[in-house]
């Protein structure tokens, strides 16, 4: 009887930042996107529960932040339901999908410690379209556990201790047990709801052990190693973290996509987190939820709406037949998976194909015994058998990951259960099959992670990989694709050592304030011809090309309109500004003879200097948006020991200042 | 440093839309407070503003003492394919005339035979753009002078200037001597490298060089708006384009001595700049409008011809005899025509009038000229000048020589019949639609300025829907904190300021919604013209204010819905036994009228159906047509404002008695007890207590009406009241005489636009009172229009005993109709509801359901769909509007049904030819003994008649709403009937007891609410009609109270009105002290904070409001 736990970790980027910097848990956080236009928008955010506020107050706390809106505007909300220092202590962080998916998937793995199959749950589209499954950010985890509940003391107990050492390790987690993977992520989308309606495995609530003791969220529960029952680290946080239950009215039941960015949860309910929904009871224990709960579309919740119709159960009674005809495709395929008709793979099957290889040793070794480059000889040994096969193929690895397994000992006892490998992910900017590059870039990572005393395992497993670009060699002139890919291997390796963050390129901004006119962006060695960095531009010309609120108008005409209109679309003068610009303008004494007029004499380290000649000005008036307004004149100043300084007066005062140098 | 003479002639005004930051006036202003000798506007291929800097420019010179005027030049920026860049400037009338025709056939009409050859569209900055050429620019050439701003061509090198030269040559062989450079800095660091090569560039190609500023806004605090403004062009936030917006805020009019710093290594550039303004000799002045000459049959003056054809209409007009009075009348009304030359105008006007007479459609003219012995007889007003007292010179005035003006109003569904008329009798050279400059409101302007800061279209749509109706801009900060955004963040504070200074800005020109400009040499010659939106209409640039101020002829053809409406119930009582009726021939001074109208029972009634009208009507009580006349003039803002209305109806009540100062002031205010209530009236006091001339008493008005020159009107005071004093009239009656003629100013009726008016309140009484049911179907077919929303004409049809039948695919047409019904005792026909009432479905699906069904009944849902070619959509608003239970299909089972069908049946041609096979299909698809018609369609799997088990049945109350949401109205039940216990519970009483409750009593009531106004003399006030099912209620709150409610409220679709019972006479108010959301079907906690209950899960009431200023 196959039976599966599905494991909901709500708003996981928000929930895997915490976990990696524990700090952030006291204020505001923003996970942000930065568009190619410069516009950073709010992907997932997270608000500290505000100390005094009565638990039913949570539902309005976020004052209507929702995902996909200006980092600028989130603030100004931010600011207006909870005061400016708020907005001076959120925290910013951008966002990462590859990193949130790979962290999730890392988990999935270590959930095959409830049973060998674990895995991410993928988009509508059944994984087999990654086109379309491109927006889709998993939060879930699906477990068969068909035949290993009964390890852990039956499906009751299996699903509180997923909850519980998923706790323990600082993660929210919200687990349900049932026949299907889709019936399972209903019920664990919905537990409070299945407690309210009397389900009987959702009983066991999870407050029942009187809890309410410390938030789990705080910052401190995970890392006290203060490891009380999951079930009393649930009884507060629940309420500002939520889960789908708000009822059919709440945002959360408006569909698959937006309950995951619902954090608020309905008032004053008593949290529970995990259900069990008895083998062969889905369909009746479930029909109360909102239809939702059966992963549909926004268009076929609204076409059910239409019906009248609202719940699982609604949608259950529906003739089965009847329903391609009038819902297409989702629908249908929706139900048969919640019903089992129609089986659910765990995992999109090309991740079944990507390699993975193991070394396993036959007891526990201490890593401190066993030299490292002996460790680096079974990792490059394993990373050549996961290559080989897709080297035969033209393709190369673009994400790795190693882990060092620890040793488990019989019995399964809930500590050493809670400790997963070490898992050192290695991400590439182009797709590789170079064994030694490669390897180098695990050996770099694994001198820097912290490794576990003893090991019985290193296993290496590929979670991506891209097509190699085809390389022809030309018979003379091979030096621009050859210095391309050592480029790509030099980013690699700089990121390897010094974090992917810390590695970028800088990128002209057309911006009149100089400090703005660069951003970082991700360093992209050019797959194919144009690429990223042509996308601002083009970007902006496409939106220029829309007329303003109408429809009308030809794209030759109006982009004939951008170019006549000189005065309005300004050419930042590139050629005029200095490369080398100081961090912070420095205060300069200057004097000048008339009041808007060039420079004459300037102190520099306290030395006078005369101005032998003097260009400009230049006049900025911009920034307004985006805080106070810049006024400056610049001017280009040569002094007399032959330097040519920039240098601007600050018009609201009149300060002169340095900003920057020419060569 | 010496100021020098200056003259800007590159600039753009807010007119070049989205790329100017400042009022043309504004811009006038600032220059002439500069001292400029001369401002050419030359915005972006248009000519839009030029009237406006034109009036600002004269205002200006008699502004200034020292008569140092600033002069406006006419001119415009080009930006030839494939060519530099070009400032026109308009030398004389030829280089006029060809500047418009050079605009005309840029915007893709052809000057010469008036052939729309683009597409057309609202113009914007990235709209239609102006497309010229430089064999255009050439053979239009003559008369102009131009520019080449060499800005343009600049590119950082300093040694680029052959390909400047090349340009700059280019245009030069256009205009030779004419053709001059522009040179521009606005301080980007290289302006001395600039200033060397724009004098090298000229030098070379042996043109001067003229110093310029390339203006877009007045003063520099307007650059964040420039910026903004950008954006929106662009279509992007400001962060987004950043790179792309003008560094600094340089582009503004500066002072001349830094104008003469700035310029001071190029000598000469700016005195070279008043040179070439003072070679512009053109003014807007010049422009002389010449009428049309109309159908004037050969051989015969104008003047002959109009003499013939009014002394024709009054002999039909006055079969027996033209009466004394009117002889005299039209005599002095020719003559003066005749001195004033306005033969052509009345003609073209009657002929417009004759061609819809012709053609069956109701027509009515009013207003201006249209108050005339005249126009009386040549048939455009039906209003008696023997019953009227006319003052001809109130609208043709010696002194001003201005157009005359009539409006005719025509059926709304037929005007276009007129205006293709019109187009096909003068040509498209000749004829044009005003244009209408649709300006930011606050609500367009807080959307566009709220996207280019980068706030999200949710929050936006947030603020833009938590503005109120007739919220200024002083009420924005509150709107935003509201809406979740704090004011004084600093996005609020850009946001406030941005809307502060965009709203009034001109958006776009639209076209006016009925005003025709004729003339008698080609349009283009006066004004550029453009297509407009609609297929086949041309629009001229100029909106209703700038013809007017150059004093050129237009026609309104204005659409009027209640003639519609009254032309369709003359059709359908025709059509139902009753006899042909014409506006002539309604019965007259009916007493059974007059009675219904004396108890305001006037639902649905032209004019008077209002609140404020209704609340007139008990207290009037009028017994006579003149009385109308009286009743439609009387609430206006202007009677009201002036303190007419409550002495007029004291002595109509006999409670104050009538005086009059002299004899010659009884004669004028005798017919309205002294109290003057007309526009004439007002003037004709002036004339008679105050020896004012015809013409000055019509300045004085039109000086009322423009507030803003405190000279001119304080001089009116004076003569007006000396004038009186001098006739031996009281100081405070003279006061009295002028607060009203201010009144006037805007907003009073003149008598012949209130007769007008009276005649069509009139007939639309006697129809509402004689054919009830052929008067709601009309106008239900002629929506919207009107105070009520078809729900509660619905109702009051129902009320007055009219059966109301359900929308049904198998029994209404397009527009609602009337059945007689087989039962026998009912008094007069059935209204059928029409389709039109069900949302979303579109007239041409509407027509073709009529057409198919003149084939037989439709069976099944899906015969349906295949003979009317529906698809999906269709048939889920009809399904939801219940408009397929003749198929034995409730709503959901329909919606089921429909659900299966193919989205778009007409795009999938394989199904073409399967018409007949179909059918079989679906035949032996029906179960054996279900065939019969009406039968429900057995699909698939469930039971024959049985309901589809699967599918939730509909509560009684979920039909009601589904109704309200679908349909906009009910026949089964008034949706507050189902709250009724638990509003009683709370003490909430029926509409019904509240109005029947004594003074001062303190209540509750709960209802729909179908109107918001707030009326701009009621000081704030907000007046809102609640509906339960037991009537409306009247509530009137106060702002305090309206304020203290929360938005949500405010715009709640139901509301629980707490207040006090104010009775006047028959009327009673609720004066409201609290405000609170009662959202129907929540259980009996209604004020508790839990607005996400139970209700939420089902659709809720839609918002039924109408909204007024």
């Amino acid at each position: 009887m196959p039976r599966f736990m599905t494991i909901w970790l709500p708003r996981w980027p928000v929930q895997r930042r915490f976990v990696e910097q524990p700090q952030w848990r006291a204020a505001p956080l923003f996970v942000c996107r930065q568009r190619h236009t410069g516009v950073m928008t709010v992907v997932s955010w997270w608000l500290p529960p505000l100390p005094d506020a009565p638990r039913g107050a949570a539902r309005d706390q976020s004052g209507g932040i929702v995902a996909g809106m200006a980092l600028a505007e989130a603030m100004e909300v931010l600011a207006r339901s909870r005061g400016v220092q708020a907005c001076r202590s959120a925290v910013i962080d951008p966002d990462d999908p590859v990193a949130d998916r790979e962290a999730l998937a890392g988990l999935a793995r270590w959930c095959r410690r409830f049973a060998p199959v674990a895995a991410v749950e993928y988009g509508a589209d059944g994984g087999r379209e990654p086109a379309r499954s491109q927006g889709f950010q998993p939060e879930c985890i699906h477990v068969d556990v068909g035949g290993t509940a009964g390890f852990f003391g039956g499906e009751e107990r299996l699903a509180r201790l997923a909850v519980w050492t998923l706790s323990g390790r600082g993660f929210h987690a919200r687990t349900a047990i049932a026949d299907t993977p889709a019936a399972a992520w209903a019920a664990a989308h919905h537990t409070n709801r299945l407690a309210e309606i009397g389900c009987r495995g959702a009983a066991v609530s999870g407050s029942r052990r009187g809890g309410g003791g410390t938030a789990e969220g705080t910052p401190t529960a995970a890392h006290h190693g203060d490891r009380r029952p999951a079930d009393s680290a649930v009884a507060r946080p629940v309420d500002q973290e939520g889960n789908g239950d708000g009822g059919p009215g709440s945002p959360g039941a408006r569909g698959v996509s937006s309950s995951r960015g619902s954090w608020p949860a309905r008032p004053d309910s008593s949290s529970r987190r995990f259900a069990v929904v008895p083998a062969g009871e889905a369909a009746a224990l479930l029909a109360p939820l909102p239809a939702s709960a059966l992963r549909l579309d926004e268009s076929d919740l609204e076409r059910l709406a239409e019906l009248g119709i609202d719940t699982l159960g609604g949608v259950l009674r529906l003739p089965r037949k009847e329903l391609a005809a009038r819902f297409g495709t989702t629908l249908p395929r929706r139900l048969a998976e919640f019903s089992g008709a129609r089986a659910e793979p765990l995992a999109p099957p090309e991740a079944d194909a990507l390699p993975q290889a193991r070394h396993a040793w036959e007891a526990p070794v201490l890593l401190r015994d066993m030299p490292r480059d002996i460790l680096e000889r079974i990792v490059e040994r394993l990373v050549a058998d996961c290559v080989a096969p897709l080297a035969a193929a033209g393709h190369g690895i673009t994400a790795l990951q190693v882990r060092l397994e620890r040793p488990r000992w019989n019995g399964g006892a809930d500590a050493a259960m809670a400790e997963g490998p070490t898992v050192i992910d290695v991400g590439l900017y182009r797709p590789s099959a170079a064994v030694a590059h490669l390897t180098d870039l695990v050996s770099l990572r694994m001198a820097r992670a912290p490794l576990p005393r003893e090991i019985d395992a290193v296993a290496v497993e590929v979670l991506a990989a891209g097509r190699t670009t085809a390389r022809q060699r030309l018979l003379f002139d091979g030096a621009a694709e050859a210095s391309q890919a050592q480029v790509g291997m030099l980013l690699d390796r700089l990121s390897g050592r010094l974090g992917r963050r810390a590695v970028f390129a800088p990128r002209i901004v057309a911006d009149a304030q100089p400090e703005h006119g660069w951003m970082a962006a991700p360093p992209l060695v050019p797959a194919r011809g144009g690429g990223a960095s042509d996308r601002g531009p083009r970007a902006a010309r496409t939106a220029g090309e829309r007329p303003h609120g109408m429809a009308t108008g030809s794209r030759r005409a109006a982009r004939r309109e951008h170019r006549s209109a000189p005065g309005v679309d300004w050419k930042p003068a590139a050629q005029r500004r200095p490369t080398w610009l100081v961090p912070r303008p420095r205060r300069l004494e200057v004097v000048s003879v008339v009041p808007d007029g060039p420079p004459v004499r300037l102190r520099r380290q306290g030395r006078w200097e005369r101005v032998l000649h003097a260009q400009g000005a230049e006049r900025i008036e911009t920034a307004w948006w985006r805080g106070a307004c810049v006024r400056r004149d610049y001017w280009i100043v040569e002094v007399e020991s032959g330097e040519r300084l920039w240098i601007f007066r600050r018009l609201p005062d009149g300060a002169w200042f340095l900003h920057g140098l020419f060569a | 440093m010496i100021e020098p003479d200056y003259a800007e002639l590159h600039c753009r005004s807010n007119f070049s839309f989205l790329q100017g930051a400042s009022h043309p006036e504004e811009l006038v202003q600032s220059a002439a407070a500069l001292g400029y000798r001369a401002l050419a506007i030359t915005d972006h291929a248009t000519l839009a503003g030029i009237v406006r800097a034109h009036g600002a420019c004269k205002q200006a010179a008699a502004d200034r003492a020292d008569g140092a005027s600033l002069r406006l030049v006419v001119g415009a920026a080009l930006e030839p394919l494939e060519a530099a860049g070009l400032v026109v400037w308009a030398a004389d009338r030829r280089g006029y005339t060809n500047l418009c025709r050079l605009l005309t056939r840029g915007h893709g009409v052809d000057p010469l035979s008036g052939d729309v050859t683009a597409p057309g569209g609202p113009v914007t900055g990235g709209g239609v753009p102006c497309r010229i050429t430089v064999d255009d620019v050439a053979a239009h050439a003559e008369g102009l002078l131009a520019g080449v701003p060499l800005a343009a061509l600049w590119d950082g090198a300093a040694a680029n200037v052959p390909a400047a030269l090349e340009a700059v040559g280019r245009w030069r062989e256009v205009f030779g001597e004419r053709l001059c450079c522009l040179a521009e800095v606005a301080r980007e660091g290289d302006d001395a490298a600039r200033l060397a090569w724009y004098g090298a560039v000229a030098r070379q190609a042996r043109v001067p060089v003229v110093a310029a500023g390339d203006v877009r806004c007045h003063v520099r605090a307007r650059l964040p708006l420039l910026h903004a403004l950008t954006a929106v062009r662009h279509g992007a936030t400001i962060e987004e384009i950043r790179g792309r917006l003008v560094a600094n805020g340089e582009r503004h009019l500066h002072e001349r001595l830094r104008i003469a710093e700035r310029f001071a290594p190029l000598p000469g550039a700016v005195a070279r700049s008043v040179e070439w303004a003072g070679r512009c000799t053109f003014t807007l002045d010049e422009l002389r409008y010449e009428y049309p000459e109309s159908v004037v049959p050969p051989g015969r003056t104008p003047q002959e011809h109009l003499g013939r054809m009014v002394w024709k209409g009054a002999r039909q007009r006055y079969p027996d005899g033209v009466p004394e009075k009117v002889r005299r009348l039209i005599g002095h009304e020719l003559a003066l025509v005749a001195e004033l030359g306005y033969e052509a105008y009345f003609l073209t006007v009657f002929d417009i009038v004759r061609f819809a007479r012709r053609r069956g459609i109701l027509c009515q003219g009013r207003g201006s000229a249209a108050n005339s012995a005249i126009c009386y007889c040549l048939g455009i007003t039906s209003v008696d000048p023997a019953r009227l007292d006319v003052l001809f010179e109130r609208f043709i005035s010696r002194e001003r020589r201005e157009a005359p003006d009539i409006d005719v109003d025509f059926e709304h569904q037929r005007r276009e019949e007129v205006l293709q008329y019109v187009y096909r009798t003068y040509g498209r050279t000749r004829a044009a639609m005003t244009a209408e400059v649709i300006c930011y409101r606050l609500r367009s302007a807080v959307r566009d300025m709220g996207k280019v800061l980068g706030l999200s279209l949710d929050r936006v749509a947030r603020i833009a829907e938590v503005l109120d109706v007739a919220d200024g801009v002083g009420q924005l900060p509150a709107r935003l904190t509201e809406a979740g955004l704090s004011p004084t963040g600093a996005t609020g504070r850009r946001l406030v300021a941005l809307v502060g200074q965009l709203v009034g800005f001109p958006r776009h020109l639209g076209q006016h919604v009925g005003g025709m400009v004729m003339t008698r040499g080609a349009l283009c010659d006066l004004v550029p013209i453009q297509p407009a939106t609609m297929d086949g209409r041309t629009v001229v640039q100029w909106d209703k204010n700038d013809l007017d101020e150059l004093g050129i002829l237009k026609v309104d053809c204005l659409a009027l819905g209640m003639l519609t409406a009254i032309h369709r119930a003359f059709d359908l009582v025709a059509e139902h036994g009753g006899p042909q009726l014409t506006l002539a021939t309604v019965p007259a001074e009916d007493p059974e009228v007059y009675e219904m109208i004396s108890q305001a029972d006037t639902v649905g009634v032209f004019q008077i159906e209002s609140r404020a009208q209704m609340s007139m009507l008990p207290r009037l009580r009028p017994r006579c047509f003149y009385d109308l006349v009286i009743e439609v003039a009387i609430v206006r803002p202007g009677p009201i404002q002036g303190d007419m209305v409550h002495p007029y109806l004291r002595r109509r009540a006999g409670e104050e008695p009538v005086d009059y100062p002299s004899d010659a002031i009884r004669e004028v205010l005798e017919k309205t007890l002294g109290v003057p209530l007309f526009q004439e009236q007002a003037m004709r006091l002036a004339v008679v207590a105050a020896g004012f001339t015809p013409g000055e008493a019509d300045q004085l008005r039109r000086a009322m009406g423009a507030w803003r020159r405190p000279g001119v009107i304080d001089e009116f005071h004076r003569r007006l009241v000396d004038g009186m004093r001098a006739r031996g009239l009281s100081e405070e009656f003279a006061e009295r005489v002028f607060n009203q003629i201010r009144g006037f100013g805007e907003y009073g009726f003149p008598e012949s636009h209130a007769a007008s008016f009276a005649l069509l309140v009139y007939v639309s009484a006697w129809l509402k009172r004689h054919h009830p049911a052929a008067f709601t179907a009309a106008l239900l077919g002629s929506q919207p229009m009107g105070f009520y929303a078809p729900a509660q004409l619905v109702r009051d049809a129902r009320q007055h005993g009219v059966t109301v039948l359900p929308v049904d695919v198998n029994a209404s047409g397009w527009h609602a109709g009337l059945e007689r019904l087989p039962r026998r005792g009912q008094p007069g026909p059935a209204i059928r509801l029409g389709l039109e009432q069900v949302h979303g479905l579109g007239e041409e699906a509407g027509r073709r359901i009529e057409a198919a069904r003149r084939q037989g009944a439709f069976r099944l849902v899906h015969e349906l769909a295949r003979r009317a070619r529906l698809d999906r959509e269709h048939l889920l608003h009809l399904a939801r509007a219940g408009a397929l239970e003749s198929l034995g299909l409730d709503r959901r089972r329909a919606a089921w049904e429909a659900m299966r069908q193919v989205d778009r049946p007409e795009e999938r041609p394989l199904f073409a030819g399967l018409g007949a096979a179909d059918e079989d299909e679906v035949e032996a698809d029906a179960p054996a003994g279900g065939a019969a018609p009406f039968a429900p369609h057995a699909s698939g799997l469930s039971g024959a008649d049985a309901p589809a088990a699967f599918l939730p049945a509909l509560a009684a109350r979920d039909e009601v709403i589904a109704d309200y949401r679908a349909v906009g109205l009910s026949l089964a039940a008034h949706p507050l009937a189902f709250e009724r216990a638990w509003l009683a519970e709370r003490g909430v009483v029926t509409a019904a007891l509240a109005a029947a409750a004594p003074e001062g009593r303190r209540v509750c009531v709960a209802g729909i609410v179908l109107v918001r106004q707030r009326p701009a003399t009621a000081s704030g006030m907000i007046f809102l009609t609640v509906e339960d099912e037991t009537g409306a209620a009247n509530v009137v709150v106060r702002p305090a109270v309206w304020e203290a409610a929360d938005p949500a409220t405010r715009r709640a679709a139901v509301l629980l009105v707490h207040g006090r019972i104010q009775r006047r006479g028959a009327v009673v108010h609720l004066l409201a002290t609290r405000l609170e959301p009662a959202v129907p079907g929540r259980a009996a906690d209604g004020a508790d904070a839990a607005p996400r209950g139970v209700a939420a899960t089902k659709p809720a009431l839609p918002r039924m409001s109408r909204d007024f200023r």
